[in-house]
């Protein structure tokens, strides 16, 4: 890189100074969740446990083994030694919805209103949705999974354009509340939710202010929130708060359209689930899809799939274009054939653990962007043989599918 | 108990987001990354909470976590996931050198990672050669070396004659 102008000099104190003047650079509002960041780390301790608890229990086994094989008479009863308890990411099926294909994604809301979310939670199957936006708000995101292991909760993103302002809903049952607080495990933030500042009702039911929300009781024991973006300990601004009072009035329940997506991937191996899904419905990017893929334990790997049509240039298609390169840990790339058309290929390795990442720029219409990360999927060697396993359908949405993994 | 022990949690990240996230922007020169690099920190701060608050110095713990996360898992999460949602452009400060600022920017960035790792260790944290090996699990005189050998790579990218074309 050349400087723009001139001589820098750079000393130790140049360079304490002007590394002072960078971070002192005016930030962007911080894109951070302290609820986010403490339900994964709560969702770490209990793999870390598990890990843990199927060491033990495989020492146990040996050991009882031994003693069984050595140490007890050939005539003393042997126990069954109980299982260890399984993830609690029972409510995520492992494979998608039978519904039927061709329906498109539903952010805004066309399917039939429920009364209350249906079960069981599937990030591929969004169930909650605005009614109403503010003028400007230009992609919608779902996103999901990260909790469903652990909270039955719900979660439609929606970034807005100029304000920097992203909007959230969450809902959540089986909540516990007394005459001050609200618990519903998490819901946009872990444990007791102060019910000190009402707001007006939302449907005759009770509402109330959180410091970046509006939460209510949309069916007994049941509450949603939806939130703005909120600085860590910070508030939103009356304004704001009058858009979520809005917002929320909209919020509706559906009976989940199923997300259909533009391809579908064989030889995923069981036990390995859809972790979360992303989708852009609408607004400068038309149909891009991503499809995060991991073991129900939560451990051992993941697979990150993102494709959009090859023509589109808007700032998904950067983001892609910025993942895709060397660099840092990565070697140097090699070109591949996917479905006759040319890709990259990087790979990494730091400390024994294994790393793939494969971009291409146009296979039948699409771009495609593929990281591996972690074990290896079972059955796929490479990227290259992930790749080379994604069926594309076409960009005609009547032909794409609500089950991607075959 | 658990409920304390999330509220000092909070309490803590709560007071010490911005400078976390500061020091994440001197090392991914990007603030996007930089929120996903502390998001990063701060779970697995949470992961480990109750054995890490009782530490002496609770701030180095979670620079040394962000640091580590930052050369250990950069191809890990925030250089491979794709986010759909579009990314707000940077601001710059009125008043600021927006030439400088890009310049320094743009020799941090030719500066290999675990090399501007520590430059911003010592020059921006202000930790000494020890602290500075202890925060990025290397020997002191390895932290030598590597400031030695970033600063000149700094040097060497903000020459014009090292970096071709000068507008000056």
């Amino acid at each position: 890189m050349s400087p723009r102008r001139g001589v820098r000099t750079v000393d130790e104190a140049s360079l304490r100074r002007t590394l002072d003047a960078l971070a002192g650079t005016e930030a962007p509002q911080a894109r951070f969740d302290i609820e986010y960041t403490m339900a994964r780390g709560r969702r770490n301790r209990r793999v870390r446990r598990t890990a843990l608890m199927s060491s033990a229990l495989a020492a146990g086994v040996a050991i009882a083994l031994v003693i069984v094989l050595v140490v007890v008479p050939r005539s003393a009863a042997v126990q069954n030694i109980p299982a260890v308890p399984g993830s609690a990411c029972a409510s995520v099926p492992s494979s998608a919805p039978t519904a039927s294909p061709g329906r498109t994604p539903d952010p805004l809301g066309t399917g039939a209103a429920l009364a209350v979310p249906p079960e069981p939670f599937s990030p591929l199957t969004p169930c909650v949705s605005f009614g109403w936006l503010p003028p400007g708000y230009t992609t919608g995101t779902l996103a999901g999974g990260d909790y469903a292991d652990a909270y039955r909760q719900y979660t439609m993103l929606f970034a807005a354009g100029q304000k920097n302002l992203q909007l959230y809903v969450n809902a959540a049952d089986a909540c516990t509340q007394t005459s001050t607080v609200v618990n519903c495990g998490w819901l946009g933030q872990i444990g007791d939710i102060a019910l000190s500042h009402p707001a007006p009702a939302l449907g005759g039911r009770a509402a109330y202010w959180t410091a970046c929300g509006l939460l209510w009781e949309y069916a007994p024991s049941s509450w949603a929130l939806v939130r703005a973006s909120c600085s860590p300990g910070g508030s939103v601004s009356a304004s704001v708060r009058s858009t979520l009072l809005r917002v929320a009035a909209g919020v509706r329940f559906t009976d989940g359209s199923p997300m259909v997506f533009p391809f579908w991937l064989k030889g995923i191996p069981s036990g390995w689930q859809v972790s979360s899904t992303q989708f852009v419905p609408s607004g400068g990017v038309r149909d891009a899809v991503n499809l995060a893929l991991g073991p129900a334990s939560g451990s051992g790997g993941s697979a990150d799939i993102t494709v959009i049509p090859a023509s589109d240039s808007t700032a998904v298609r950067n983001n892609i274009d910025v993942a895709c390169g060397g660099g840092g840990a990565w070697g140097p790339g090699q070109t591949v054939s996917v479905d006759g058309s040319p890709a990259t290929v990087w790979t990494a390795d730091i400390a024994g653990d294994h790393a793939e990442k494969l971009c291409a720029g146009d296979v039948h219409g699409y771009a495609i962007w593929i990281s591996l990360d972690g074990q290896r999927v079972a059955g796929f060697s490479s990227v290259t043989d992930l790749a080379r396993a994604l069926h594309l359908l076409g960009t005609d949405p009547a032909g794409w599918t609500a089950n991607p993994l075959r | 108990m658990s409920g304390r022990l999330d509220t000092e949690y909070v309490e803590y990240v709560t007071g010490r987001h911005a400078w976390l996230r500061r020091v994440a922007y001197l090392l991914c020169q990007d603030w996007h990354s930089a929120d996903d690099l502390v998001q990063l920190a701060f779970i697995r701060l949470f992961t480990h909470w109750a054995r890490a608050r009782r530490v002496d110095n609770l701030d180095a713990y979670v620079r040394m976590i962000l640091v580590r996360v930052f050369l250990g898992e950069r191809r890990k999460f925030w250089e491979t996931r794709v986010l759909l949602a579009p990314t707000p452009p940077e601001r710059v400060s009125a008043g600021i050198d927006r030439d400088a600022m890009m310049d320094v920017r743009h020799a941090l960035l030719a500066v290999p990672p675990r090399q501007r790792a520590t430059l911003v260790l010592r020059y921006y944290c202000d930790l000494d050669v020890e602290a500075a090996a202890a925060a990025l699990g290397c020997s002191a005189g390895t932290v030598k070396s590597q400031t030695a050998r970033g600063l000149a790579a700094m040097r060497r990218a903000l020459e014009p004659s090292a970096g071709g074309a000068d507008r000056g």
